[in-house]
């Protein structure tokens, strides 16, 4: 949202920069002299304002109840869970991790600027790592409302060595879908990779990116919740707008 | 025998030592309820800062980690309930959106005054906040106790986002300033 990485340093204190933005940031906070300080002067100035506040009895029993749910929920925690997949993008939910998984779509594309093949393959392989990461968390924080986010690894067609993946998130009011991707052929000029959601036997064109060098891409796009998705498949056109798919299918998963 | 630190206390506590957690609790338990309720407004909401407070805590992971030689422990302990209560602040604010896109300019101050007002006369924060012009009332009601981002509060007070953090900050200095000028019965353990 902001262009400086020292503008966060408001959303950093409100605890409002998802976790990548909020590591991207305390990286940069330890570089930076200027937000050290500003830093500590605001936590100087807001640290103890609590204790001017006038004290409130706590109401009676709270220890016991919450202490009993923090032990009891580390009993659960420890059990092997994560039965429960829902298959339709629908039934998926989970608002925290919307923006930290959107911005390591970010990186991946910004990155594609990078030449060196070992470079960039770590790095996607370090943000799908964070994905993942990202995702178990989520996974084990929040109960009660909040399902866990999905991700789909992407079939690759016969002769490739494509390799992607498709993570949906659910962005408050909307549905997001992630797609990154790796190994896939150079393009020409003017051609690009195309997403698309399939219901039925009938695609629809969603997001269309194309890739740097060595074939990594990605794309983030809001999807329409109204239809009932089966799947996911990327395929090459030979321009943008396509309404139907012109090329092969060079990735894809059923959803 | 010498009162375990609270630094002793987070270690025991990492190594999933409940009676650790409870002496912790035991602590802080009026400080914190006392600040959730003041961002909150309300007891069973509180509660469920207080809750989600010790959960993380418990949990040691992410939000809940401790940094040591980032500032106090107690300090620590207030910003992340502070985080917590912004947190369930925005959960319950979703419900009430439509309220709050059509709260005019001093639709949110009452927030700060009721808040404060309630208290008894005592209260030093409200003292302080009062001697404030309106305009840094409004960025401590924001930005300290309603936890709005900084795209929020330029939008909510129509002012370019590039001011917000110096407004902020000036508003804090402001509100620091008068506090210490009367003395604060300081927090110490
Ligand atoms: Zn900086």
């Amino acid at each position: 949202m902001n262009d400086k990485p020292c503008d966060h340093i408001l959303d950093y204190i409100n605890d409002q920069l998802s976790d990548i933005e909020r590591k991207q940031f305390e990286k940069h906070l330890s570089e930076c002299p200027r937000c050290q300080e500003e830093l500590k002067e605001m936590e100087d100035l807001m640290g103890d304002l609590p204790t001017y506040m006038e004290q409130t009895e706590p109401p009676a029993g709270m220890k016991q109840r919450v202490l009993d749910e923090v032990f009891s929920n580390e009993e659960e925690d420890t059990a092997p869970v994560r039965t429960k997949r829902p298959v339709k993008w629908k039934a998926w939910s989970g608002v925290l991790a919307a923006g930290l998984l959107l911005s390591i779509g970010m990186n991946v594309y910004t990155g594609l600027e990078v030449s060196d093949l070992a470079t960039e393959n770590e790095q996607l392989e370090s943000s799908l790592t964070e994905i993942q990461t990202a995702l178990s968390e989520l996974e084990d924080s929040e109960s009660g409302t909040a399902s866990p986010l999905q991700q789909t690894e992407l079939a690759s067609a016969e002769g490739t060595n494509a390799a992607g993946t498709a993570t949906l998130l659910n962005r408050e009011t909307r549905q997001e879908l992630l797609v990154q991707t790796q190994n896939l052929e150079n393009l020409e000029p003017g051609e690009v990779y195309q997403v698309w959601l399939i219901e039925g036997e009938t695609p629809e064109p969603a997001g269309a990116f194309t890739t740097n060098d060595t074939g990594s891409g990605g794309v983030a796009f809001t999807i329409n919740e109204e239809k009932s998705w089966d799947a996911v498949a990327i395929t090459k056109e030979p321009q943008t707008g396509n309404q139907t798919p012109q090329g092969e299918i060079i990735l894809q998963a059923g959803l | 025998m010498a009162q375990p630190t609270d630094l002793d206390l987070y270690e025991r506590i990492r190594q999933k030592d409940k009676e650790a957690l409870e002496v912790l609790y035991d602590r802080y338990e009026k400080l914190l309820y006392s600040f959730a309720y003041r961002m909150m407004k309300d007891s069973q909401a509180a509660e469920e800062v207080m809750q989600d407070v010790f959960m993380k805590l418990w949990r040691g992971k992410g939000a809940g980690q401790y940094v040591s030689g980032r500032g106090k422990f107690s300090s620590w302990l207030l910003t992340i309930t502070r985080n917590a209560s912004i947190d369930l602040i925005r959960k319950k604010k979703v419900q009430e959106v439509e309220w709050d896109q059509r709260d005019s300019v001093h639709e949110d101050l009452p927030g700060v005054e009721q808040e404060i007002e309630d208290k008894e006369e005592r209260n030093q924060l409200r003292r302080a906040v009062h001697t404030l012009p309106d305009e840094q009332q409004r960025m401590i009601c924001l930005f300290y106790f309603q936890g709005m981002s900084q795209r929020e509060i330029a939008e909510k007070c129509d002012i370019p986002l590039g001011t917000v953090k110096g407004r902020v900050r000036l508003a804090l200095k402001k509100l620091r300033e008068h506090l210490e000028k009367e003395g604060g019965i300081v927090y110490e353990r």
